[in-house]
């Protein structure tokens, strides 16, 4: 195994990319990508699909080379040639098995290809996973739902350190999200496992990861922490009245900005709104216009990465 | 115990797969076919001389599909990357298949003269002993090797058009050419055919020596630099 000289790498760092760029002919898929993520941490990967996380994710399994830049994971350099790094690293790019063997023949193969000489570690992750009602069940007549669950059970068999997931809980129904969620989320709080996943259920991520980067047209465009994530989410104060024409009026004479929202009503971006909307309650009934509507709504994870998308389209327009 | 390991796992998704089975009443019926049109012959080497030609090109294309399929089903099931990001070497992964396809095809091979020997002994082909269909097995089971060693192009083919498809397609062609390749008299220098002018009574030279082990080689090492240096998006 390679390990790379600097220490760092070797010890809280589980996966470092530097300046990583990949190039399918002219066509830029990953540009100067730079991240660290550390060990025990959850990452979610955000991105319209072509943004490039499936990319990233298969030059992070050494599918693909980066056409510049360098790649390590848990102190060893990613290379096609360094399989002893599999050891240590489980994923689930895609559900894939062979559809003819059963549940259990599919973990058995899997787990020859770890060289794992427990065969109890089978039995462990069907019961992880839920899969004891299907284990003797042919992989071609699993559910969808269950092929996701067979695997994850595959990327999960030899207990590794890190866990690269793409996409891992599509077409699983909510209570499986949930408890799949909380599978991972203690992997990672008891048992210290690094997970980067990437989904489209952002609401979900949202509920999982320590971080999340946002990735737009092959660019990190949004690294950070899901507590700074909070306080970048943008609110609004939500206002409507009977006379909407007279709210207008009211709030341009008291120099307050606004725009109109779809359905009619009014939205203020102002901080001084925001910070104290009594006083604009306070006003509105003064000027005989008391609000029906007044609500401080705070921006989702869809609508801050649909902003995040879009602040970067112009960027790079 | 790694390759072990890995050969059983290739042996598993051989066993379990309908396509074992379909190969299995190939050579069953395709055999006893050409056995029942020939079975006007009058003694075994004259019986065996009428079948082996034919016998021998089945065995091109056959040993051509297993080896084709074993890699090929790998992309169309998607699970290529299942054994690429794996701790165990690349080569040791091709190794274990090739080695299954050695052992298939062996069985394929040991299993059709078996038919057409039965056949005979059905159809009453007369002025036999154990001894005369021995002396016809063992080159017949040398040939069967050979056809194996050049097998190896339609797997690293598969490898390269990612499925199984695209290498029986060109398999059919290459019966075609060999067709065209012996008529000229150059059978002896193309590699599908050399293998079955072998089964026919034919000479192999020195150069026929070299064009088999060529081929054999660049469709393994072919193979094997694909699993180490292709990029799988």
């Amino acid at each position: 195994m390679r390990t790379s000289s600097r220490g760092k790498i070797g010890s809280a760092i589980a996966i470092h990319l530097e300046n990583v760029s990949k190039s399918f002919g002219d066509f830029p898929a990953v540009r100067n990508l730079s991240m660290e993520v550390n060990r025990g941490e959850i990452i979610g990967f955000l991105g319209l699909n072509g943004a490039g996380k499936t990319t990233t994710i298969k030059m992070l399994l050494s599918l693909l080379r980066p056409s510049s830049g360098s790649i390590h994971m848990l102190g060893s350099k990613v290379d096609a040639g360094n399989y002893k790094l599999w050891e240590r690293v489980g994923y689930l790019e895609e559900a894939t098995f062979y559809p003819e063997l059963t549940v259990t023949e599919n973990l058995d193969i899997a787990r020859r290809m770890h060289l794992l000489s427990d065969r109890n570690s089978i039995a462990r992750v069907i019961q992880q996973l839920d899969l004891g009602a299907h284990q003797d069940k042919q992989a071609k007549r699993l559910s969808l739902g269950n092929k996701q669950r067979l695997g994850l059970a595959k990327a999960m068999l030899h207990n590794p350190e890190v866990l690269i997931l793409d996409e891992p809980i599509n077409g699983l129904d909510p209570a499986s999200v949930v408890e799949i969620r909380e599978l991972l989320l203690d992997l990672s709080r008891n048992r210290g496992v690094t997970i980067l996943i990437s989904s489209h259920l952002l609401e979900e991520l949202s509920k999982l990861v320590d971080r999340i980067g946002i990735m737009h047209r092959g660019q990190l465009i949004q690294d950070m922490k899901m507590n700074q994530l909070e306080q970048s989410l943008q609110k609004s104060l939500m206002l409507d009245g009977r006379n909407r024409g007279a709210l207008m009026r009211i709030l341009t004479e008291q120099g307050y900005s606004y725009a109109e929202a779809a359905d009619g009503r009014l939205v203020l971006a102002e901080g001084s709104a925001i910070a104290q909307p009594e006083k604009l309650a306070e006003l509105l009934v003064r000027t005989g216009q008391p609000p029906t509507h007044l609500s401080v709504v705070t921006e989702d994870l869809e609508g801050y990465f649909l902003r995040m998308i879009r602040t970067a389209g112009r960027k790079q327009a | 115990m790694k390759l072990l390991s890995l050969i059983h796992n290739e042996a598993r998704k051989i066993g379990r797969s309908v396509v074992f089975w379909v190969m299995l009443a190939v050579f069953t019926v395709l055999p006893l076919m050409i056995a029942v049109f020939n079975s006007s012959a009058a003694n075994w080497e004259a019986y065996f001389a009428d079948l082996l030609g034919s016998i021998g090109s089945l065995l091109v294309v056959g040993f051509s599909f297993t080896s084709a399929w074993v890699f090929g089903m790998e992309y169309t099931n998607n699970t290529l990357k299942d054994m690429l990001v794996k701790p165990v070497p690349k080569s040791y992964s091709v190794l274990a298949k090739f080695i299954v396809i050695a052992l298939w095809n062996t069985g394929i091979a040991v299993f059709t003269f078996a038919v057409i020997a039965g056949a005979g002994t059905v159809i009453g082909v007369s002025g036999g002993s154990l001894s005369t269909i021995l002396t016809i097995c063992w080159p017949f089971m040398a040939a069967s090797l050979l056809i194996m060693l050049v097998s190896t192009t339609s797997a690293l083919f598969a490898n390269l058009t990612r499925g199984y498809l695209a290498p029986i397609g060109i398999t059919f062609v290459i019966v075609i050419v060999s067709n065209v390749v012996v008529q000229l008299g150059y059978g002896l220098y193309f590699p599908w055919t050399i293998p079955v002018l072998l089964l026919t009574g034919a000479e192999l030279d020195f150069i026929s020596m070299i064009v088999l082990a060529a081929t054999g080689i660049a469709g393994f090492a072919g193979t094997v630099a694909w699993w180490r240096f292709a990029e799988h998006k």
